[in-house]
């Protein structure tokens, strides 16, 4: 620490004075493990992810009633009938939940002084930017999938006490499992791009609320064919549309998948301006 | 060079108010150098610039020659303390140290270190929103301390520290600056910084109003010299044959400032030259004071001409 009564200034100066350059790698795994522990170590997230399960029971009652009215269903209404989406609906308390943990990754921060100290440490902001990415977009992944796949599971044995569940194997049945699971990544990571750019909890909640409920309802207003075409580039349409069962449907999957990809790109890169443009 | 400070025709602007209005200064390695100025003068906004949290309107900081945003490892080299505030509440304080340590590539074991030096070790899992004021600034003084750094730029680093915690702090800084490190701690106290720093840089309304050491200061604020003695008239009539302004004391003594008779550009009368005159005259004297405007005076002073030299150029 002292020679001679001198500092050497940095731990990362040799003695030979070259500087140790950390390999890019080793930053980003290091700013990554940091946001990691950021979640682990608040309350917050524990009572975010507590609220996880209510989405399968939901997915069950769901299945429920889907099943008694399925029983009142004629001919045709039954055959347009598909088990394997029945419970999807659960899910979307799992988009607002994940939602809300990318809101609150980067809001826990700026809405604290917490983001200031954090920017004296990494002042690359567009990679500490990435890193939260990287982790909310792993952690929603991992947890939407685990409640798409528990939904469809818990709905399907109910069905199956009517004999009219399904497998996994069945037409569209993953697709729609995985399609689910996919969107709540898609949620989580629009959510902290929005959460970025609007540095306010409640602000950024609402414009979620809006982009999942009120913007479709609005879109529903417009004269055919608009409602179907606009309405296939909302989020919760294009999330519909991922596994490609809707007969004749204006965005096929792929398009489907390409629009919720550019709404994360959009939200993150709205992100990324504001958090290098805007001092903390 | 290693360690220096540099702003370097600072501007910052917060929509029509300046905050940093044109600013140069240096802060030297090996020294604490105080930065002081009135609520509002812009220390904050300066320290925030140097640390990459404020974008210049223009100008530029450096820290050793390097602007702060292309440091790899900072908290290697440069160590903050921002407000009390900079902390999550509903972290530990341990996990608010390991989040930053890990982001800045320290190990764990300095964690454990800097808790037992600021003195936190005890609460170390206690969540941070039910600390005191006092409680929170050490945590800010070890997240500044964490990375070992050569640099320290704390903002008002004695806010909220009992007294105390004032000696703790002051010793701190005091060793860490014998250690050749580079010390710049905010404040809006004079008297509490005099007694920790070397140097202070003074700021009012954003720009620059004095550089000075602490000695260099006292001196520019001299007042007058307190005298006592047994003929206290006698050398009254002395100093004042010899141009000399003297007042009676209310408790005891004389009071000598003014001019002095016979020089180009009367310097106000010194112990030396007051005493040199009564020894020669046969006159005993019991004590001899110099005695200066307090620091808090000078301050007040030095930033209300500042006050009112921009208003006045406001106007015209």
């Amino acid at each position: 620490m002292t020679t001679g009564g001198t500092y050497i200034a940095s731990s990362l100066v040799e003695s030979d004075g070259r500087t140790l350059e950390p390999s890019r790698a080793r930053l980003m795994r290091d700013l990554v493990v940091a946001e990691w522990l950021k979640i682990r170590s608040l309350r917050s997230t524990y009572y975010l992810l507590a609220v996880l399960p209510l989405p399968i029971v939901l997915g069950g009652g769901l299945a429920l009633s889907a099943a008694g009215s399925w029983e009142r269903l004629s001919g045709q209404g039954r055959s347009g009938f598909d088990p394997s989406a029945a419970g999807g609906t659960a899910l979307q308390v799992t988009y607002l939940v994940l939602a809300a943990f990318g809101i609150l990754v980067i809001t826990s921060e700026s809405t604290t002084g917490m983001l200031r100290m954090t920017l004296t440490a990494v002042p690359r902001r567009r990679s500490l930017l990435t890193a939260k990415a990287l982790v909310v977009g792993v952690v929603s992944l991992a947890a939407g999938q685990v409640s798409s796949f528990a939904v469809f599971f818990v709905s399907q044995a109910v069905f199956g006490t009517r004999g009219i569940g399904v497998t996994l194997a069945s037409p569209y049945a993953l697709a729609t499992v995985l399609g689910a699971g996919f969107s709540c990544m898609v949620m989580g990571l629009v959510g902290l791009g929005v959460g970025t750019v609007l540095r306010s909890s409640a602000g950024a909640f609402i414009a979620i609320f809006a982009l999942l409920f009120v913007v479709p309802a609005l879109i529903s207003l417009l004269p055919a064919p608009w409602d179907g075409r606009i309405g296939s580039l909302t989020l919760p349409m294009a999330s519909n549309l991922l596994p490609g069962r809707i007969p004749g449907a204006w965005l096929p999957p792929a398009g489907a998948v390409l629009v919720l990809l550019g709404y994360v790109a959009l939200a993150l890169a709205a992100a990324s301006v504001a958090i290098t443009r805007r001092d903390p | 060079m290693r360690g220096m400070i540099e702003v370097r025709n600072l501007t910052k602007r917060h929509g029509p108010r300046t905050a940093v209005d044109d600013l140069s200064i240096h802060v030297r390695p090996g020294l604490v150098t105080g930065f002081l100025g009135p609520n509002g003068a812009g220390k904050s906004t300066t320290m925030r610039a140097v640390l990459g949290l404020v974008t210049p309107d223009s100008g530029e900081t450096l820290v050793g020659g390097r602007p702060f945003r292309s440091l790899v490892r900072p908290l290697c080299s440069v160590g903050a303390l921002l407000d009390a505030d900079a902390a999550h509440t509903g972290r530990s304080a341990y996990h608010h140290l390991s989040v930053l340590a890990r982001a800045g590539g320290i190990g764990r074991r300095r964690v454990a270190e800097v808790l037992d030096q600021v003195g936190l070790t005890d609460v170390a899992h206690r969540r941070v929103g039910g600390f005191s004021l006092g409680m929170r600034q050490r945590l800010g003084i070890a997240a500044a301390l964490l990375g070992d750094p050569g640099v320290l730029i704390l903002d008002e680093p004695i806010n909220g520290l009992d007294p105390e915690g004032i000696r703790w702090i002051r010793e701190l800084l005091r060793t860490l600056a014998g250690e050749g490190r580079t010390i710049f701690i905010s404040s809006h106290v004079m008297s509490e910084t005099a007694l920790t720093a070397d140097r202070v840089v003074i700021i009012g309304r954003g720009r620059l109003i004095a550089e000075a050491t602490i000695g260099e200061l006292l001196a520019r604020f001299h007042r007058d010299v307190l005298v006592r003695g047994p003929r206290e008239d006698e050398l009254k009539r002395l100093l004042l044959a010899h141009g000399a302004v003297v007042r009676p004391e209310p408790g005891g003594g004389l009071a000598v400032g003014g001019g002095r008779r016979g020089a180009a550009r009367p310097p106000a009368p010194d112990n030396v030259w007051i005493s040199e005159l009564a020894a020669a005259h046969g006159i005993p004297l019991y004590e001899i004071t110099p005695r200066s405007a307090s620091l808090e005076e000078a301050f007040i002073e030095l930033t209300d001409s500042s006050t009112d030299h921009r208003t006045g150029r406001r106007q015209a």
